[in-house]
């Protein structure tokens, strides 16, 4: 920890030592909640973690039937709400796929309808495929060393047996129940779906997004060269530096994710002895990058606009640059030089949303959320 | 010497591949060895391709001298433009008067690096313009026209192209620094760092400096900013007073708001092209009534009178409620949600102008319209699901209206199933006839608004 600055100044801001603590970023269009956390509460419904409401340091935590009593949310944030209270444990995946089901009403408006119908059909695309590589994986482990995907995909009937024969005849020594097996990939499909493999003919929707993170930190790094302003250019390298410290992290953790992936056998025999360590394992990286796509959007939004135009986009992206929880030391496990980093990032002066005094109105902010929305589906 | 049809055409074709300049230079190679004369089938498409260089020559210098008069320049269809702003029909008369300060030389390889440069290559261009501006301003300066009365207005609209020419490339940068009033709003940073760049126009005069600040008011939405702009301690040593400098911000102002309304007027403006120009109005009288005088605040009270107008005339033109009442679950409704949305952003900045009045009736009119076309959708053979969509929509237009707690009720009544149709209370827009008593209302609110802000 630095010296210069003494812990007590800090306890009042939201350094959240474990990820869920930092909470699930959600969609709401409601201006006070854009990009407010929802986060899980021990015996109760969840409570919501929102930036400051004056734009200034500092969090509001409201307890779930505040949310309700202090904010005049719109009809899509009510339902939005109304389906999360309803969750029995919270996780990026689970609050997107909630989100994709209430934009897909129509709540938000028919663009967002329509791109959230399809981010779901994407969504079980990226499922398929996934398990279609697993399957592939498993049958060359299993001495069918020619097998493809394009074999898999194509599907017949001959291909099948080969398939189910191979295994068959693979799983006993493997420590396997061929049955299991087949009931599991499903399942463990679907986990390891939003980063998927690396070398899948389609990206992963987290490998997407931390390569856009990538652009988007080198467009920043390099507009900011171009402001005349210190407040700008500050703000940029702010968050250019928290992309860096996120995408490392990233980069560790799909690493060893990616060594997991590598070996099918033993990825389905830790699925069937120890399933939730192995899901706790395989979520990190959407609990990493969680909030980013927003971020990123926000700039896109302004990608055709001139430098000194996006210095704006900085300034509100800055507020919403999600906290590095320490639990992400023990993910990576790297050593002090990163711990160090991600402390001297998160006591910076963080400049709070300007609306407010920029007197833009409430529903061009909805309108812009809700065209993030049909942006980020 | 005549050629055969297939020569010429070869000719023609080679000199059709060539940069206006090399052609120029073929064209007087050739024309040297012949004596100057050349045959007519091949003089008549070179001299047509000659024209074209020249016009394009003329007209690039011409928009380069105009560059820092653009934004004080204003159509001429009442005849005069105010003090400190140029009629568009005197910019031919302003060209040629600069034109002649440069030698026909210095004009050709000017325009030659203009049309080689592109005109998004803003810094190359002031590059260029900072040779030409100067000139042109002594031009402006030693102009000795026929008079006041004779020169229908010539002689103001020199002296104004003068005062900017002078401070031509600082003030395309200064412009050129400052937020454009699109997406990026200006604040209190950007009034600071505009005060640096305008202190260094000071030195140019009065009429410079004054000229500047009229610019500015063409790219500053909010003129609260620009009357912070003109207190700043930058502004202690300007070549004009405060109170004269915050005299023309407001009547800088006017002019825009004049023009926009008279555009406004003139048309079919959309809602939210109402709903843009009555919050710039909003924010002008907020700031600068303190500034204007009499007669500006008579003429202020005029625009909020015209603008009453050409929105009840919006209202019924559009007449959302019957195309709502209307509305089928096939119909697309972005283009309804955004009308919706100006018009209650519209009815908002009402509030604060006085006037309100038709704009209340007009959206308890399309609430109930959307009651209405709620209540019939049963009627229609849609299939739930496509009803369910429906119903969403409409629950949108509801709480764009009245909110989301308002939307949330309508959504779980319409969906529970039929209900009697509302269309029985959809008021109309106000007829004729009563629009007269609303105005005279209107016309008693807007002198209160004034007396207020006064």
């Amino acid at each position: 920890m630095p010296d210069d600055v003494p812990f007590g100044q800090r306890v009042s801001e939201f350094e959240p030592v474990t990820f869920v603590e930092r909470g699930v970023a959600v969609d709401f269009t409601t201006p006070a909640l854009t990009q407010a956390r929802l986060r899980p509460t021990p015996g109760r419904k969840p409570e919501l973690v929102v930036n400051n409401l004056s734009g200034g340091r500092g969090n509001y935590i409201i307890a779930w039937p505040g949310i309700f009593a202090s904010f005049s949310l719109t009809l899509h944030d009510r339902l939005l709400l109304e389906a999360l209270g309803q969750l029995p444990g919270i996780d990026p995946y689970v609050i997107r796929q909630v989100s994709q089901t209430v934009a897909a009403e129509g709540a938000a408006g028919d663009s967002a309808a329509d791109l959230a119908h399809r981010a779901m059909a994407a969504t079980r695309d990226a499922t398929m495929i996934t398990q279609l590589m697993m399957i592939v994986a498993l049958a060359r482990a299993a001495g069918a060393s020619d097998m493809s995907l394009e074999a898999v995909i194509a599907c017949d009937e001959v291909t099948k047996k080969q398939i189910r024969a191979t295994i068959r005849a693979f799983a006993p020594a493997a420590k396997l129940d061929p049955e299991t097996i087949f009931a599991n990939m499903e399942a463990l499909a679907e986990i390891v779906q939003p980063i998927g493999f690396a070398g899948a003919p389609v990206k992963g929707r987290l490998r997407t997004l931390a390569d856009g993170m990538t652009r988007c930190r080198d467009e920043i790094l390099a507009c900011a060269g171009g402001f005349g302003d210190d407040a700008d250019r500050n703000a940029a390298q702010f968050v250019a530096a928290a992309l860096d410290v996120t995408l490392s992290s990233y980069r560790i953790v799909a690493g060893k994710i990616d060594e997991e992936l590598g070996d099918i056998v033993r990825l389905m025999q830790r699925f069937m002895r120890e399933e939730g360590a192995l899901r706790e394992r395989l979520t990190r990286c959407s609990w990493i990058l969680d909030g980013w796509d927003f971020i990123v959007s926000l700039w896109r939004m302004r990608a055709d606009e001139p430098d000194r135009d996006r210095a704006a986009a900085i300034h509100e992206m800055v507020a919403y640059v999600p906290a590095i929880p320490r639990e992400v030391f023990d993910w990576v496990d790297t050593g002090s030089v990163m711990e160090n980093k991600a402390w001297r990032l998160q006591r910076r002066y963080v400049r709070g949303n300007e609306d407010w005094r920029m007197r833009t109105s409430f529903l061009e902010i909805i309108k812009r959320n809700e065209d993030i929305k049909a942006l980020t589906g | 010497m005549t050629l055969a049809a297939k020569e010429l055409s070869h000719i023609l074709r080679l000199l059709d591949r060539l940069k206006d300049d090399q052609f120029e230079e073929v064209l007087k190679l050739v024309e040297g060895s012949l004596g100057g004369e050349l045959p007519p089938d091949v003089l008549a498409p070179l001299c047509a391709r000659m024209a074209a260089i020249e016009a394009a020559r003329a007209e690039a210098l011409d928009r380069l001298l105009a560059m820092p008069l653009q934004d004080v320049v204003v159509s001429s269809d009442r005849g005069y433009a105010p003090d400190g702003f140029i009629p568009e029909t005197a910019l031919p008369a302003l060209a040629a008067i600069a034109r002649d300060a440069l030698t026909p030389d210095e004009r050709r390889q000017i325009a030659r690096r203009l049309l080689a440069t592109g005109w998004d290559q803003r810094a190359a261009i002031l590059e260029i313009g900072r040779e030409v501006w100067p000139k042109a301003a002594e031009a402006y300066a030693a102009w000795r026209g026929p008079g006041k009365r004779g020169d229908g207005g010539l002689s103001a609209a020199v002296r104004t192209a003068e005062g900017l020419c002078r401070v031509g490339e600082p003030l395309l940068w200064m412009v050129g620094a400052v937020p454009n009033g699109g997406h990026q709003p200006w604040s209190e940073r950007h009034v600071r760092s505009t005060a640096g760049l305008l202190a260094e126009l000071q030195p140019a005069g009065a009429e410079s400096f004054c000229g500047a600040m009229r610019v500015l008011t063409a790219h500053c939405p909010d003129p609260a900013l620009l009357i912070k702009l003109a207190d700043l301690p930058e502004m202690t040593n300007a070549p004009v007073g405060r109170v004269r400098l915050k005299a023309v911000i407001a009547s800088g102002i006017l002019i825009r708001l004049e023009r926009s309304l008279a555009g406004l007027a003139a048309g079919e403006p959309a809602l939210h092209e109402l709903a843009g120009f009555g919050l710039r109005l909003r924010r002008s009288m907020a700031a600068l009534t303190a500034h204007f005088d009499r007669d500006q605040k008579r003429q202020v009270a005029g625009f909020l009178a015209t603008l009453g107008e050409v929105v009840r005339r919006a209202l019924v033109e559009r007449d959302l409620a019957t195309r709502l009442t209307a509305l089928r679950p096939e119909h697309d409704f972005r283009g309804i949600e955004d009308e919706l949305r100006a018009l209650v952003e519209l009815r908002l900045m009402s509030r604060d102008l006085g006037l309100a009045g038709d704009l209340d009736k007009a959206v308890v009119a399309v609430r109930n319209a959307v009651e209405a076309a709620a209540g019939t959708a049963w009627e229609t053979a849609a299939a739930a699901t496509v009803l369910r969509r429906f119903f969403m929509r409409l629950a949108r237009l509801v709480e764009l209206l009245d909110g989301g707690d308002a939307a949330l009720a309508c959504l779980g009544r319409w969906r529970a199933g039929p209900t009697v149709p509302a269309t029985a209370a959809v008021p109309a827009v106000p007829p004729a006839a009563a629009a007269a008593a609303d105005r005279k209302a209107a016309e008693q609110a807007i002198l209160a608004v004034l007396a207020s802000s006064a």
